[in-house]
């Protein structure tokens, strides 16, 4: 029964114009697509009139009584309910069979061929192509392996990042890019990135300024004074040295030609320095000092796709993981000058080389940044914590810089290891704390600081580093640098000795480096429940030398459990278990939510004597419940946190029956006296709508939940979906699929290998192809 | 004396393109004083750290902050005597209306709500939405600029330059939209060479530089059209507005050539003040940058920003930054002021500024009246009333008119928030849109769900003749 529509998906390609988006449907052959007869009155019969029929229809909306017709306003208004309600998977209700997801697909298409065919479609696809509508595309048939249409993605041009902007060497200069995209989620969408006057008058005003200096930096005095006239020879060659510049690569003989006589124009009207200025604004403001272009010079195959140039795939590859053209990468340069970097193998080879050479901040930083924008813990400072709860419910330090970076360096190890990465992401205890990130430097620190003569070796050293910068020990200001040089490590000494005595493992403390963003105390690790001291009291915890260690398996479970991540999904006073749940939903299991209603109050009311989860209570009425019961029940079970990211397991109230949120000595000596009443957390919450049984279901808290969709198909799916967007700088289109089923694949096939999962996307033909 | 209809016929002819046309045509219709064609223009002046609302009440009427909060106060300033920061104001004050009491509680951020300030959006650091002084510039003007900023400094364009006063720079103030804030010139100099410049270039040198200008656009759109050819339509029509830029920016230039005349016979004079670096010498020259930017036609919107946290106004004897006269409480500044005092002195200095450049308008006739009459200056923060202001209160100074469509010589006084009759500063400023000819929704900007019980939609009724 299934077979007519997939043949019908297949010849999908031939209509598709380059619009993207998972508008694909929109552009299927109109006399095999689905029609209100066949799949649409059949779907409605089975699934929905028994609610939506007579007088008592639900919701007032009566479905036998709305004709297939789009042109009229009412009717045209309820077919759009009717979307909504299958996208957001609102109807049927829960309680009800789900429907099958490819009858369900199919009277999505139908609508959403009406709306297009009606001129009603034109806002609503503007939205479909925004990073946070992604998971729009039916989830089940992506994945199904049963779409052939062959992948591509549409011939485009992809305004520069601001990143890509930054290492372009205009100085400091404010980036004229800014993304407009969610700030949860992948941000870098080609659909969505544009220039115009201002972006245009920003870059201007860039470019004016950097020639100021360098106009004051005299870097075009010699240009501007000599007595002879330069030769074309001359000129051309400023001109390959500013387009370098500028551009990042060197003009073509044709580029040379168009410039050198722009230049010669410019001083024959406005002299010799205002003349070149004009000819390098021209460069700083030229499309390609602006634009990405992908589209599609190689050449085309037989079903109408236009292969990547190798020029292209060269900075197609280079901007997937890096923030600088291909001349500044090895690899790719090298590829590019053996011309082994036009055919799809040669991508793999290209992109295998450089994640083998290390997937790390500095050399592959598009992964890095991925994982941040997927995860969203690099946003844990962004989230205002008031300095007097940070005194009063004990946090010694409040150090996201540190949480944020122990959040990367778990990332970077399960990459790099490269093992059934998805899974130990959202479901392993190993973390990262107060460590450098490297065993061996580690090791060596903590050698140091065991060494009888620590004290004289640290005063040592500095004395060493005078004599490179050729400074005097002798003079008053090293003096006193060598004394707090020799206080501090007497000190460290002196801590040091004391964790030998209790039988701990000391630790040693390091230098801050940019590389490891050392600290030298273990003052801020209270938020993962460990015993916070500062760098002169006595050690309590036995710090691990070796790292990631392991964490208690009843408390922590991958990246959501992570201090920076539980704060990053926080508010100013407290969690955010809405927000928690909406992550859950739309990152692990590809589900969507509707846009908050305009008329929705989104405040939870105060009330001292009740919990969060008693205070959201009122979210469970019917109105409300139709969206929050896809973002509360995966939101609450992160309950067993606080807005720090420590593990709790009750909540204490006082005599007044009010929460306290104190902690330290004094809550210590009120709960021995008596005075507090414990309740243990209610963190219970429910998984629905992955897809498979054993995964859907209730939890106890959020290390069931993480540990139940962490190993789950449809969290590893949703991974790769994100991943693809981020790659891809668009939503999925259906006619994807093959391409995000041979990630998988290649995934799996690799023992869980993420490196495996961006060759198969970087060399897949969604990448290298266009039309 | 110099009147704007004198001002624009001595323009000259300049090169009369089909793109200029309708600068020209509004030019015309200015010059022709009929009043429905007469100019309408805005100058918004966001000081950082809040006005002190105490020291905006009439005499008489100091009791009102505190008491009876939940009543309209609305009363005619003709009755009562201005406060004492207000003395230049005394002799137009029918043209001046001070409305407190507005909120814009969602509209936060560190001790400023940056964008959301003037496009009622929780957007500190980052655009995400049209600014009132942007889509009012893009309405009215038909000169150079949609709209023109200057600041005294800001988040700097790049680092290596000299200091705050030698750059363009980003107050997080304006955006054109969504991830388009618009730079704003702090250095006092370079707003001159940008707006005046043709006052002290010669005839060739003029002409030099716009022949450059037009050779570096007309190469862009003819490189820009070589990519054109291998887009896709929907690619074309986002490409299409970055060509668009070039064509914008020539014409730029090519309509300060045309106001060349009117440019020269209104530019400031250029002294040696333009080097100094006191904070109310700066300011000073801002302010007498943008009347002569707004007789001369060069933009009909301009935005000021005074001040910045770290200013320290040392030439007032302050000897603290404007961040810490917010938390100086009795504590003195350098010339023995407290907080308080100090902070109502700064406000004076921009009050004085504000009250000149009014002066000047009403000093040229237009139409029937003067400039000040279809002009309209407002005065505020960028964060509400008092320093670390929760934006409960908002207060405005608005100075001019707008053809008589909006009520000046008013003291205007809200209910508090969320007390019936409490409005918002959206409602002002779809006040301030709806006069100047641009069509509102029932509400602009975010929503602020704690008002959800009062009625919130549409102008300040009060405020609207």
């Amino acid at each position: 029964m299934l077979l007519p529509r997939f043949v019908l998906i297949s010849i999908f390609g031939i209509f598709v114009t380059t619009v993207p988006g998972p508008a694909v449907l929109l552009h299927a052959a109109e006399s095999g697509a689905p029609t209100f007869d066949t799949a649409v009155r059949p779907f409605l019969q089975k699934y929905c009139l028994s609610c939506h029929s007579g007088k008592d229809a639900a919701g007032e909306l009566e479905l036998k009584k709305v004709p297939p017709d789009f042109t009229a306003n009412a009717a045209a208004d309820a077919w759009t309910q009717v979307l909504q309600a299958l996208q957001f998977d609102d109807m049927p209700p829960p309680e009800e069979d789900r429907p099958d997801p490819v009858a369900k697909a199919d009277v999505i298409e139908w609508i959403e061929r009406r709306m297009a065919t009606s001129g009603r479609a034109h806002v609503y696809r503007a939205k479909l192509l925004k990073p946070e509508y992604g998971n729009y595309v039916s989830h089940e048939l992506l994945f199904s392996g049963t779409i052939s249409t062959l992948p591509f993605s549409p011939s485009r041009l992809w305004r520069f990042s601001p990143q890509i902007f930054k290492g372009k060497g205009i100085r400091d200069a404010k980036s004229p890019f800014s993304y407009v995209t969610s700030e949860s989620g992948v941000r870098d969408y080609s659909a969505t990135s544009g220039v115009d006057r201002s972006t245009v008058e920003m870059i201007l005003i860039n470019t004016n300024q950097l020639l100021d200096l360098r106009t004051q930096d005299g870097d075009f005095t010699d240009f501007a004074d000599i007595q002879e006239t330069p030769t074309d020879d001359e000129l051309t060659e400023v001109i390959r040295i500013e387009f370098r510049r500028a551009i990042g690569r060197l003009p073509s003989q044709q580029e040379q030609q168009k410039y050198l006589a722009f230049l010669k124009k410019n001083i024959a009207d406005g002299g010799r320095m205002e003349g070149l200025k004009t000819t390098l604004k021209a460069m700083y403001l030229s499309s390609e000092s602006i634009y990405r272009m992908e589209l599609g010079l190689g050449s085309k195959d037989k079903h109408g796709r236009r292969h990547l140039s190798p020029d292209e795939i060269s900075y197609a590859v280079a901007y997937a993981l890096t923030d600088h053209n291909p001349e500044r990468n090895d690899i790719i340069r090298q590829a590019v000058q053996s011309r082994k970097i036009s055919t799809q193998a040669d991508i793999s080879v290209v992109v295998q080389e450089m994640l083998d050479a290390g997937m790390n901040p500095r050399g592959t930083p598009r992964i890095a940044r991925f994982f941040e924008e997927f995860f969203g813990y690099n946003k844990a400072d962004k989230v205002f914590k008031d300095m007097a709860r940070v005194r009063e419910e004990d946090i010694q330090q409040w150090n996201t810089n540190r949480l944020m970076y122990e959040a990367e360096q778990l990332v970077e190890y399960f990459i790099n290891r490269d093992q059934n990465v998805i899974e130990q992401l959202l479901t392993s205890n190993q973390f990262y704390v107060a460590h450098p990130g490297n065993n061996q430097i580690a090791r060596e620190y903590l050698e140091e600081a065991l060494r009888p003569d620590y004290v004289e070796q640290k005063v040592m050293q500095r004395l060493d580093a005078f004599k490179r910068a050729n400074r005097d020990p002798e003079r008053q200001q090293e003096k006193e640098e060598l004394d707090r040089i020799r206080r501090q490590a007497e000190e460290r000494a002196k801590v040091t000795g004391w964790a030998i005595e209790d039988g701990l493992r000391p630790f040693p403390g390091w230098p801050y480096t940019q590389q490891i963003r050392g600290q030298s105390d273990l003052i801020y690790i209270g938020v993962y429940n460990l015993p916070p001291t500062s760098r002169v009291e006595r050690q309590h915890w036995d710090w691990p030398v070796e790292q990631p260690f392991e964490m208690p398996p009843d408390q922590r479970a991958g990246m959501l459990t992570h201090p920076a991540w539980l704060a990053a999904h926080s508010v100013n006073d407290g969690n955010d278990p809405i927000r928690r749940g909406r992550w859950v939903q739309e990152k692990l299991l590809a589900g969507v939510i509707q846009d908050v209603p305009p008329d929705v109050d989104a405040n939870v009311p105060n009330d001292p004597h009740k919990t969060l989860r008693e205070r959201m209570e009122p979210l469970r009425a019917e109105r409300c419940w139709r969206c929050h019961r896809k973002m509360n029940p995966l939101g609450e079970p992160f309950e067993i946190f606080d807005d720090w990211g420590r593990y709790r397991t009750n909540v204490y109230f006082d005599e007044k029956g009010e929460i306290v949120h104190r902690r330290g000595q004094q809550f210590e000596k009120w709960l021995a006296e008596g005075k507090l009443t414990e309740r243990r957390i209610d963190a219970t919450g429910e998984i629905q709508g992955s897809g498979d049984p054993q995964v859907d279901g209730k939890v106890t808290d959020a290390i069931v939940l993480l540990h139940r969709i962490g190993r789950s198909d449809r969290a590893r799916q949703s991974f790769i979906r994100h991943l693809f967007r981020y790659f891809m700088g668009r939503n999925e289109m259906l006619s994807d699929s093959q391409t995000l089923v041979a990630a998988e694949k290649a995934y799996l096939d690799n023992g869980g290998s993420f490196k495996a999962l961006v060759v198969s996307l970087l060399s897949s033909d969604s990448f290298v192809y266009r039309r | 004396m110099l009147t704007r209809r004198s001002a624009i016929q001595s323009m000259s002819a300049g090169s009369a393109s089909l793109a200029m046309a309708p600068f020209l045509r509004s030019v015309a219709a200015h010059a022709s004083g009929r009043p429905e064609t007469l100019p309408k223009r805005f100058v918004f002046v966001l000081k950082s750290s809040g006005v002190d609302k105490e020291n905006l009440l009439p005499v008489g009427l100091e009791g009102q902050w505190s008491k009876d909060r939940d009543k309209l106060v609305d009363v005619s300033l003709a009755d009562h005597k201005l406060p004492d920061n207000f003395e230049p104001f005394e002799q137009i004050k029918d043209q001046l209306t001070v409305i407190q009491g507005l909120s814009g509680k969602n509209f936060i951020g560190n001790h400023t709500a940056g964008y959301g300030a003037l496009s009622c959006h929780h957007s500190e650091q980052v655009a995400i939405a049209p600014t009132i002084d942007c889509m009012l510039g893009d309405h009215l003007s038909a000169g150079p600029y949609k709209m023109y900023g200057m600041a005294m400094n800001g988040p700097l364009l790049e680092q290596y330059t000299k200091g705050p006063d030698d750059s363009y720079c980003y107050p997080n103030i304006s955006a054109m939209k969504a991830g388009q804030p618009v730079a704003f010139q702090a250095s006092p100099k370079k707003a001159y060479m940008e707006l005046f410049g043709s006052a002290v270039a010669s005839p060739p040198q003029l002409k030099r530089e716009l022949k450059l200008t037009t050779n570096l656009m007309d190469f862009m759109k003819d490189d820009a059209r070589r990519i054109e050819r291998q887009l896709s339509q929907e690619d074309k029509q986002r490409f299409a507005r970055y060509t668009e830029a070039f064509e914008s920016l020539r014409l730029r230039e090519q309509k300060k050539v045309a106001l060349n005349k009117s440019i020269r016979r209104s530019a400031p004079e250029m002294t040696n003040k333009y080097t100094s670096q006191a904070p109310s010498v700066r300011i000073g020259l801002h302010f007498e940058l943008a009347t002569a930017a707004i007789i001369t036609g060069l933009t009909n919107v301009i935005t000021l920003r005074p001040d910045t946290l770290g200013i320290i106004y040392s030439d007032l004897g302050i000897s603290h930054h404007v961040h810490t006269l917010g938390h100086l409480g009795d504590g003195k500044t350098g010339n023995g002021w407290d907080g308080p005092r100090a902070r109502k002195e700064v406000d004076k200095l921009h009050l004085g500024y504000v009250a000149q450049m009014a002066q000047k308008l009403k000093s040229i006739p237009e139409g029937d009246g003067t400039m000040l009459d279809n002009t309209m200056i407002v005065y505020t923060s960028c964060t509400g009333g008092q320093h670390h202001d929760g934006q409960r209160d908002w207060p405005f100074v608005l100075v001019g008119g707008m053809s008589e469509k909006l009520k000046m010589g008013r003291y205007i006084q809200y209910p508090s928030y969320q007390q019936p009759g409490h409005r918002t500063i959206a409602n002002l400023y779809m006040s301030l849109l709806q006069v100047a000819g641009l069509k509102t929704d029932a509400h602009f900007g975010q929503l602020d769900s704690q008002l959800k019980d009062l009625d919130i939609a549409g102008p300040l009724e009060e405020f609207m003749v």
